[in-house]
């Protein structure tokens, strides 16, 4: 018999070692390029390499050829394949939706599926063999030829023949048609002795197939497989891969006794969180590191599902400062720059969203914009609302000027720094425009994004070898993209979808990670295979993850897939089972099982093999990082995290107050409005007059309301500007008045209609106030009047009065316009210093015109068609009036004195943006909550 | 028959054993059928994972063969909630509706909402220009003047959310409209009319237009009928008068109600529609669906694709037996949905009767545990799952099933909840079905002890504020009062004392829950807060916003306050403000904190310490995972130290978790930043704290506490108003009707709303549903309940039935004896007391007080990093130096680098005689490898030129000698070499052996000038001699000469 087959139980430690000294058993000297290794995957290759070179006395020596199946046929291949090109795994999809142009690259993904497992299982069958076979089984279920279900599996079946058709004509050849050409390659190559080491079964048709051809080579076989029948539900799928071996009829069977315990009902951990899960193995590493005899080497982490705990894993073992390999692979969609190529083709699709576009433009990977732009862009576009659209940021600077110079802020430089910004903006906008809107092939699509790439400057500059690696596969990934299209043919798409296809593309684009070989390996699940280990940790053993159910198939139903001895549900559960409780075994020393049973709302089981006992993470007492004595301090001070929310009171600092005096001081004048400004808030007035910090937020859909007023307050300034206005010509005039207006505020059309709406609206509600104080005798006297007096040594206020109406007994009545929400301007709110605008505006009017009295004071509602009166019934303007002065020397005092910690007088604390950091929350005294908050 | 083959619905109340009642039906039916077949709904993913459980348990003692069997399918168990169910059907039917089956759930629906609103209104403002969606937009907006979009977004959210498809949205019905014709006809002949109104003229409005004229209109001569409180007048009117008083009335509230219609369909019916319509492109384009559709898009295919129940059948996915949990809390829609699965088999022929299956139906709830009423949970499910099954099915195939038992409470508990609630829910029999009838029940438990209803009230004068913290003080006072007593009883009866861990705080909403921990705080108790809401207000989360913020735009000033006054930097108040004032500069105009900080900090080494550390993070953003840069940041700060307590702690970490796994979809850092922008006005809930083996109070809404159960029950808040004020949901009503019809109305005029039944019967159904709400509360407890309040005096609002305490009064009743100042009340309930505050102090001051102090252990310090040499390392010696290749990269482009893979390839098969040194067969094999290199064909020309001009060079030179095959020589030689620790492997291009000299040469195949060649001798150096030694030991022989081969210019070095 040339071969034989060592039967080990599970748990047997070092087989691979064993099985290479049966190999090398009767060669001399120090070449060993007659061996042919084959094992599951590239790890397991590279352990094995070291086993070798571990067994082998010479210092240097010709190694043999150690190989994973897929790696095998590859190198075949490339060594011996003429005039044929490779589809890589990820193309395919593309090339089914070649065929078949309305399905979604998803769903082309599930195709692909179909197809590779058809090609792998079911290698004998041609194309019309699969079909007329798969739909006659059909028939027989009673599932009608019109139905939905039959066309869709005729429809998967056809693109099948088709993309076997194109590949043929086109000479490309996918990873199966790579397995079944490398079958005649496989006579190029010269085996000897061939090493099968196990851990592979579960082969496809496809790799048995490979596996016999090998082994009809070779001249000796040394395989490995496993007899534990103590797991008999385990014991299942090697036993498949032995009856396989034996009907080649060249192999003997050796048992390998050796004593091994099973361990079956080992306890797990139940941990509260992912966090904690991870927290826990590597605390229990850690602790066992130093207290027993764990050696990082030999320890193995492992998650049913590895790329959910990637960064986790990461993150908590670096702050542990426990060393580990952890390669997995990365995906050139994940990788910042080509984040940002994502980025910027999607600002282009979505017609330039605000944070998209700022995103681009502020972006450290597109070296054309300068980092003063990168610097302002975000702060510049929200403040200036921008939402989305070309158009609004084709002139954001100077909506931008427009509203900074409202509030007193514009600057020269300012100026200037808008006004580049504007420029590297149009310079966006002009470049991205020429990228091809509409549809377009895939090779024109790329090689604008190429061009715009190039003029953007991407990824230019001074950046790590990692960036530059990551730019030249992301240009090899667009070449395979035009190659592809080279050779398929062209179809116009539209731009969405060239989209979607690069970004399932560069999904699949791996980029090889560095390998590291040191501490810890941390391995997904299915790369455990064939390795052995003193220690395992095995994560994240829940129910939902482990053993998984396989993947969805919306094409074929499970029965059907059993009788085509297709892999199946069945099959999935049959090979997890194995692998799991081989690994379980295999550690020579300890197994660590473990889950997380929570992640907010969701629950979760443990996994079905998890038999054992369920335990809390065990809890070390012992400090295993910075993060974990830093909180140990903490908490034996007791430190309070809250404490640096503190009243913000100046009143005992002279140096601040000679600062807040310089703004104003005696020598200032103080505006009504800030006064106002910090009687509704001190905090907030501090926050954005003082330290000017305010938080912006996401712009709406609207009109920056301080603009409205500005149309508005113009609107009547002009109307009365030289004088009153006969009534029934109020309406004419406004109306141009107001289309004037509107044409100098630069918005856009919808908005200036939404203007004359607004106006339209309140126009005869206008015209009835007015008539109505008219017939109050009283007309407009003066406009945009500005005032100033002092109010008290010291102290000079100023105001701009919108409106001051005179009737002939020398009385005025005073109106501010208000475009906002209704305030109370009761005389009530007068006297709890909410609202000291008008009786501020009064005393600023007598002032200036002594020999006139106060008839009345109103805010004028454009929104609600109203004017709020400040003397209503028999109460006293004088009075009013001198309550304000008083409040308002008050305000102006405190300004002064640096108090920012009283209480609001009329903001909502609730819906305030400053509410979760303000010390307002520390004062007892102050409701801060509403009612309507339900569940 | 069999029992389990009955179909059933039980009305199973609190602590009557329901879940138990559903896992043993569930393993009763595994007799007959296979586990794939039974289809179970439960409420949250939390009670399918908790009903698995039992079941396995249960199973596992009583079928241990059969739990094997099943429990490695767990996941293939169909218990789970209708979302995830409906999931599996729509990926399955996904083609029937135009999505393709790799469909995916949107768990964040925002983005593409915000998306499709602006889109739409985009699309209307700029491309749509006068045409008439165009000009109701300009109306809708104008209608709030200058408050522009912003006024309406709130609606449009909500109507969004409700998912108000065209077909599903109606306007509700006008009560009376169809009397219309005939009461204008009695009032134009009424001569009061031609008396009193003589010039106006009735009709019945058919455009919106018309409505508000005629509104405008009816409004002026209103106060002819009217009252002005807008009843009808009576005094001092006629019989005659007064009833043509009436019918003016009647018909002004149609007509107010027909122009609520008008209005709400041409103008938020019509947007919403047009966004909905871009939302679903939108969704569809991306193959993705949100929550809300999982329902309706599962019903429409249902109702739509008969193909859906064979679909099933071939992919084995079909239903045999249902069982439905907390069915109470089942809306119209889902009813329908689980209607529609077992529709076939209730009309009785259905294939699977033919195959001799008989399907099964098994629903379980509690009418008066509907809570979810904001989410379209109608008790009236009920009645009418009762009515449909009981006409449907033959008579021995179904059973409606009344438990009276509670297993659960102490009598005290059970004979309070029967003394109240008959009164309070407590319908005539002709009521709507949302109102719910109470059942008594019997107390079940073998304790003689009666427990602890205690009702605890404070007189008190002040507002909401300082009620609450009264009302906060009682509970902590109890709670101390009742620490250590043996109240509470074990499983066996037997009486335990009380620890926190026993108590639970209910509160009806979370308004108030700080004055609740304040109080508890200040009494030191311990307690934890059980899914609070407000993630994103606490100040660690706070913080961590700012951080990110500020890490990607430092200019955001806000941000950068905070960090820099926040506990990592500590500057104070003070410094921030002197930083803000700066003036410095060449330009001195600063945009930002940040910048007038670096400014002003120039000297301060201090400060100069914090930007180098700020600007070390700002650099690496982008680089660096953005999780991973904040978690260092805080390391480095040692924010720990004021992160240290576990609820901030866990809430930092869930918050690094989102942003992990917003990193995971590959969102850029400014985009991640702005999720928790947009995200800070949802509800998250604070991160869960592992409340199992703590000793704390737990504080939770009822809501939350839906279906659990706790020794003992503070129900506190007892005078709180029930009804909402002013929220912007009162002015809008979605009552789901049926699973076909959503009545929706959005009224900001609350004169109008006045009018109009929907908004009225939605508040009656809102004051039920708080009925519910209470008896949900108070059926939690186990052994003891107590209920707090503040007995307002006088009463503020004496409105019947508004608050919790209201209905105590009403319904106990509660006596109060002003003089002594104490409560009583004439039932009599054993263990039942009312207590004053007083009451209640006299109580806490008897206690003694004891101070335990544990001394916690020393902890050992494990801070050094570990390390550990591998006991080998594999090096693979590649064909080039890293730093080269980029080298080369950069110099020469990356198709050198190609060129250079495949040469070598020529090479080696030249040397070993597969293809001759012949231009014609480095051309073709060059192209066979561009091929399977899958090179651009574009650089194929460029590439050939150069493989062809190294041809001519090598051909002229020594070189072509040493590839061409010859004895004794290896080409591609794969080696390993130990080497101490370290194992090189790797191959060597050519070996040609001679005269016991060993010749090795490396092949370069990039351009070089004559100066590099020394540079390039130095580099390999390391490379050569690994070579060299490898060489050596393989041959034996001692004497090798290395060479490193130029083949751009075909020069031969020797190393
Ligand atoms: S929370 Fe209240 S006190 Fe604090 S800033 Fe806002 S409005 Fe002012």
């Amino acid at each position: 018999m040339k071969g034989t087959i060592y039967l080990v139980p599970f748990g047997k430690q070092k087989a691979t070692e064993f099985l290479l000294q049966q190999a090398i058993h009767g060669i001399s000297g120090n070449d060993f390029s007659n061996i042919l290794y084959i094992g599951p995957t590239p790890r397991k290759i590279r352990d094995a390499q070291i086993t070798f070179a571990n067994l082998i006395p010479a210092d240097g020596f010709i190694p043999p050829k150690f190989f994973t199946i897929k790696q095998f046929t590859n190198e075949l291949f490339l060594k011996y394949c003429q005039d044929y090109k490779k589809l890589s795994d990820y193309l395919k999809p593309l090339l089914i939706q070649k065929i078949s142009p309305d399905i979604s690259i998803g769903y082309a993904k599930l195709i692909a599926e179909f197809i590779r497992e058809t090609k792998q299982y079911l290698t004998d069958y041609t194309d019309t063999d699969l079909e007329e076979i798969i739909l006659k089984e059909l028939i027989n279920k009673g599932c009608p030829a019109d139905g939905d279900i039959y066309r869709r599996i005729q429809n998967a079946l056809s693109i099948r023949a088709q993309y076997n058709q194109l590949l043929k004509t086109k000479k490309w050849l996918d990873a199966e048609d790579v397995g079944l050409q490398s079958l005649e390659f496989i006579n190029n190559v010269e085996v000897k002795i061939l090493v099968l080491d196990g851990f592979f079964y579960d082969l496809t048709k496809l790799e048995e197939k490979i596996v016999t051809a090998l082994i009809n080579r070779a001249e000796k076989v040394y395989a490995l497989s496993f007899y534990d029948e103590r797991i008999p539900e385990a014991y299942a799928l090697p036993q498949e891969f032995l009856v396989f071996l034996h009907k080649l009829n060249l192999f003997q069977e050796e048992k390998i006794s050796e004593h091994v315990d099973i361990r079956s009902d080992l306890p797990y951990y139940v941990c509260p969180s992912i966090e904690e899960e991870v927290d826990f193995i590597a605390s229990r590493i850690k602790y066992e590191y130093h207290h027993q005899d764990l050696s990082l080497n030999r320890t193995l982490v492992t998650f049913s599902r590895l790329d959910e705990y990637e960064t986790t894993v990461r993150r908590i073992f670096d702050k542990y400062q426990i060393p580990y390999s952890l390669d997995t692979t990365k995906y050139l969609s994940k990788t910042q720059p080509v984040i940002a190529v994502l980025t910027l083709l999607r600002a282009i699709v979505n017609d330039f969203p605000r944070l998209e576009t700022v995103a681009v433009l502020s972006s450290k990977f597109f070296n054309r914009f300068s980092q003063e732009t990168k610097d302002v862009i975000n702060y510049f576009s929200k403040k200036a609302g921008i939402i989305k659209t070309a158009n609004q940021w084709k002139d954001f600077g100077a909506t931008l000027k427009a509203i900074l110079k409202e509030e007193n802020k514009l600057t020269p430089a300012l100026t200037k720094k808008i006004n580049r910004a504007q420029q590297e903006l149009n310079t966006l906008l002009v470049l991205s425009e020429r990228f091809p809107k509409q549809t377009a092939t895939l090779s024109e699509f790329t090689q604008s994004l190429r061009q715009l790439l190039a003029q953007f400057q991407w990824c230019q500059g001074e950046f790590n070898d990692e960036i530059t690696t990551i730019k030249n596969e992301f240009y090899n990934a667009l070449a395979i993209i035009e190659n592809f299209e080279l050779d398929f043919g062209k179809t116009l798409i539209p731009l969405q979808d060239y989209l979607k296809i690069l970004e399932y593309f560069l999904d699949q684009t791996e980029i090889l990670p560095e390998t590291k070989s040191e501490g810890v390996s941390i391995l997904g699940f299915l790369e455990t295979r064939g390795l052995d280990c003193d220690y395992l940790f095995f994560g994240g053993l829940s129910e939902d993850k482990f053993p998984g159910q396989g993947h969805f198939d919306p094409i074929l139903p499970e029965w059907l897939k059993r009788k085509l001895q297709l892999p199946s549900l069945e099959r999935h559960l049959m090979r997890m089972r194995f692998h799991y409780f081989r690994l379980v075994n295999t550690a020579r020393l300890r197994t660590v099982l473990s889950f997380y049973n929570t992640d907010q709302d969701r629950v979760f089981l443990p996994s079905p093999y998890l038999s054992g006992e369920a335990q809390p993470p065990i809890k070390y007492n012992a400090i295993f990082s910075q993060e974990q004595l830093q909180r140990e301090i903490g908490e034996q001070k007791q430190i309070d995290v809250s404490a640096f929310i503190t009243p913000v009171d100046f009143s005992n600092d002279p140096a601040i107050k000679k600062i807040l005096c310089e703004h104003f001081g005696p020598t200032k004048r103080i505006s009504v409005t800030t006064l106002d400004k910090y009687a509704r808030c001190p905090y907030q007035f501090y926050l954005e007059n003082v330290i000017a910090v305010e938080d912006l937020d996401e712009p709406e859909y609207q009109i920056e309301p301080t603009l409205w007023g500005n149309i508005a307050h113009a609107v009547f300034e002009r109307l009365y500007q030289t004088g009153p206005v006969p009534i029934e010509e109020i309406a004419p005039q406004i109306n141009n008045i107001l289309n004037a207006v509107l044409k100098e505020s630069k918005l856009n059309q919808f908005w200036q209609d939404v203007g004359r709406g607004i106006f339209r609206d309140l126009l005869p509600h206008f015209i009835s106030i007015e008539q109505n104080l008219r017939n109050q005798g009283f007309l407009p006297f003066s406009i945009e009047n500005r005032l100033q007096a002092s109010i008290a040594q010291d102290i000079y206020i100023t105001g701009k009065i919108d409106r001051l109406d005179k009737n002939q007994n020398n009385q005025f009545i005073i109106l501010d316009y208000k475009t906002g929400k209704m305030d109370s301007a009761s005389p009530k709110a007068v006297e709890s210093g909410i609202n000291l605008q008008l009786p501020l505006y009064g005393y600023l009017v007598k002032k200036k015109y002594p020999n006139h009295q106060i008839a009345n004071a109103g805010l004028y509602y454009l929104a609600n068609d109203k004017i709020i009166w400040l003397k209503r019934n028999n109460n006293d303007i004088e009075t009013l009036i001198n309550i304000a002065l008083e409040k308002a020397i008050i305000y102006v005092h405190n300004i002064r004195n640096g108090q920012f910690h009283l209480p609001p007088t009329s903001q909502q604390c609730w819906n305030c943006t400053y509410y979760s950091i303000c010390p307002i929350k520390l004062n007892p005294d102050i409701d801060t909550t509403t009612d309507n908050n339900n569940n | 028959m069999s029992e389990t083959l009955k179909s059933k619905i039980i009305s199973a109340p609190a602590g009557s054993g329901k879940t138990e009642r559903l896992a043993e039906r569930y393993i009763e039916l595994l007799k007959y059928a296979e586990p794939e077949r039974i289809l179970t709904i439960t409420f949250t993913d939390k009670a399918a994972a908790e009903m698995k459980e039992r079941i396995f348990k249960i199973l596992k003692e009583r079928d241990p063969v059969k739990y094997n069997l099943i429990k490695e399918k767990s996941l293939q168990l169909r218990i789970q909630t209708i979302d995830s169910f409906c999931f599996s059907l729509l990926r399955r039917f996904a083609h029937l509706i135009g999505y393709q089956p790799d469909l995916e759930v949107l768990t964040d629906n925002n983005y593409l909402k915000e998306l499709s609103i602006f889109n739409t209104l985009f699309k209307i403002a700029e491309q749509e220009i006068n045409t008439n969606d165009y000009q109701i937009l300009i109306n809708l907006i104008t209608t709030n003047r200058f408050k522009g979009w912003d006024a309406l977004r709130r609606v449009f959210d909500s109507l969004f959310q409700a998912r108000l498809s065209p077909q599903r949205a109606k306007l509700p019905p006008i009560p009376g409209l169809e009397r219309l014709p005939d009461l204008i006809a009695e009032l134009e002949q009424d001569p009061i009319t031609k008396e009193r109104i003589p010039n106006f003229q009735f009709q019945i409005p058919q455009t919106s237009e018309e409505a508000e004229q005629l509104k405008a209109k009816i409004t002026d001569i209103e106060l002819i009928f009217l009252t002005k409180n807008k009843t009808p007048k009576k005094q001092g009117e006629t019989l005659l008068q007064h009833q043509w008083n009436c019918k003016m009335a009647e018909y002004r509230k149609i007509i107010f109600n027909l122009t609520s219609n008008f209005r709400f369909e041409k103008t938020f019916l019509l947007f919403t529609n047009r966004f909905l319509k871009e939302f679903e492109e939108l969704k569809k384009s991306l193959n993705q669906v949100d929550f809300a559709d999982l329902e309706i898009l599962t019903y429409r295919i249902l109702t739509t694709h008969p193909e859906w129940s064979n679909i099933l059948y071939l992919f084995d996915e079909h239903t045999d037996h249902i069982l439905v949990d907390e069915f109470q809390d089942t809306s119209f829609l889902q009813w329908a949905i689980i209607a529609k699965l077992v529709e076939e088999w209730l009309s009785g022929e259905g294939a699977k009767r033919a195959r001799g299956v008989k399907p099964t139906i098994f629903l379980v709830g509690d009418e008066k545990q509907s809570i979810y009423l904001f989410r379209n949970a109608h008790p009236e499910i009920f009645t009418r799952a009762k009515k449909q099954l009981s006409e449907r099915l033959p008579k021995d195939e179904f059973e409606y099933i009344e438990i009276k038992e509670n297993f659960r409470s102490l009598k005290a508990i059970i004979d309070f909840t029967n003394h109240i609630f008959p009164k309070l829910m407590n319908p005539l029999t002709d009521s709507p079905g949302w109102m719910t009838r109470y059942q008594e029940f019997q107390c079940q438990r073998n304790n003689p002890n009666h427990g602890i209803v205690e009702i605890i009230l404070s007189p008190l004068k002040g507002n909401i504020a300082e009620a609450r913290a009264k009302d906060a003080e009682l509970v902590a006072k109890k709670i101390l009062s009742i620490i250590n007593k043996p109240i509470v009883y074990d499983q066996d009866e037997k009486p335990r004392p009380v620890r926190y861990e026993d108590i639970t705080i209910l509160l009806r909403t979370r308004t108030h829950l700080t004055a609740y921990e304040n109080a508890l705080r200040e009494h030191q108790i311990p307690f934890i807060v059980v899914k609070g809401i407000g993630f994103y207000d606490t100040i660690e989360i706070t913080l961590l916003r700012a951080i990110l913020n500020f890490l990607v735009d430092p200019n955001d000033s806000f941000s950068a306050y905070l960090l820099l006054k926040s506990p990592l930097f500590n500057l104070s108040e003070k410094e921030i403000l002197l930083i803000s004032q700066t003036n410095e500069g060449p330009e001195a105009n600063y945009l930002s904190l940040w910048q007038r900080f670096i400014a002003y900090s120039k000297n301060n080494n201090h400060h100069l310490s914090i930007i180098n550390t700020l600007n070390k993070y700002l650099a690496m953003v982008g680089l660096k995972p953005m999780s991973q840069l904040i978690e260092n940041m805080l390391d480095e700060l040692d924010a720990w130290h004021v992160f240290w307590e576990t609820p901030r702690y866990v809430n930092i970490k869930k918050f690094l978790r989102i942003v992990e796994q917003l990193e995971a979809e590959g969102l850029p850092p400014l985009l991640i930043a702005n999720y928790f922008e947009k995200s800070s006005s949802k509800d998250e809930p604070k991160a869960n704290v592992n409340t199992e083996g703590r000793n704390e109070v737990k504080i939770m809404t009822v809501h939350a506490a839906k279906g659990l159960q706790f020794p003992i029950v503070f129900v506190v808040g007892l005078d709180q108003q029930l009804t909402h004020r002013g929220s912007q949901e009162d002015i809008l009503v979605i009552n789901e009707q049926d699973e076909d019809t959503v009545y929706v109305l959005y009224e900001p005029d609350s004169e109008l709303r006045k009018q109009s039944a929907i908004f009225q019967e939605k508040k009656k159904k809102e004051e039920e549903e708080e009925k519910r709400i209470f008896y949900v509360a108070v059926t939690r407890a186990r052994d003891a309940l107590f209920l707090t309040g503040i007995d307002q005096q006088p009463n503020k609002s004496d409105k019947p039935g508004s608050s919790q305490l209201k209905w105590l009064k009403d319904y106990l009743p509660i006596k109060f004896d002003e003089q002594q100042q104490l409560y009583a009340t004439d039932t009599k309930i054993d263990g039942l007391s009312i207590i004053s505050e007083n009451q209640l102090s006299a109580e806490v001051q008897q206690l003694p007080t004891t101070t335990v102090s544990e001394e916690k252990p020393k902890k050992e310090l494990l801070l050094q990093p570990l390390a550990e040499a591998p006991a080998l390392i594999w090096r693979a010696v590649s064909k080039e130096i890293p730093e080269i290749y980029q080298e080369i990269r950069r110099k020469h482009g990356e198709e050198w680098i190609t060129l250079g893979d495949i040469l070598h390839q020529i090479f080696e098969k030249i040397a070993n005689n597969k293809i001759q040194f012949e231009l014609g067969e480095f051309v073709s094999e060059a192209i066979r490898l561009f091929n399977i290199y899958n090179i651009p064909k574009a650089n194929y020309q460029k590439l050939l030129e150069e493989i062809e001009r190294q041809f001519q060079i090598i051909k002229h030179s020594p070189v072509a000698e040493i590839i061409k095959p010859q004895p004794n020589s290896f080409a591609e030689l794969p080696f390993v070499l130990k080497q101490g620790q370290i194992i090189y492997s790797g191959r060597i291009d050519r070996i040609i052996i001679k005269n016991n000299t060993i010749n090795l040469y490396d092949y370069k195949t990039f351009p070089i000038s004559k100066t590099e060649i020394a540079i390039y001798q130095e580099k390999y150096q390391t490379q050569l001699t690994i070579y060299k030694k490898a060489a050596s030991k393989i041959f034996n022989m001692p004497k090798v000469l290395g060479y490193l081969i130029f083949t751009a210019d075909g020069s031969i070095v020797p190393i």
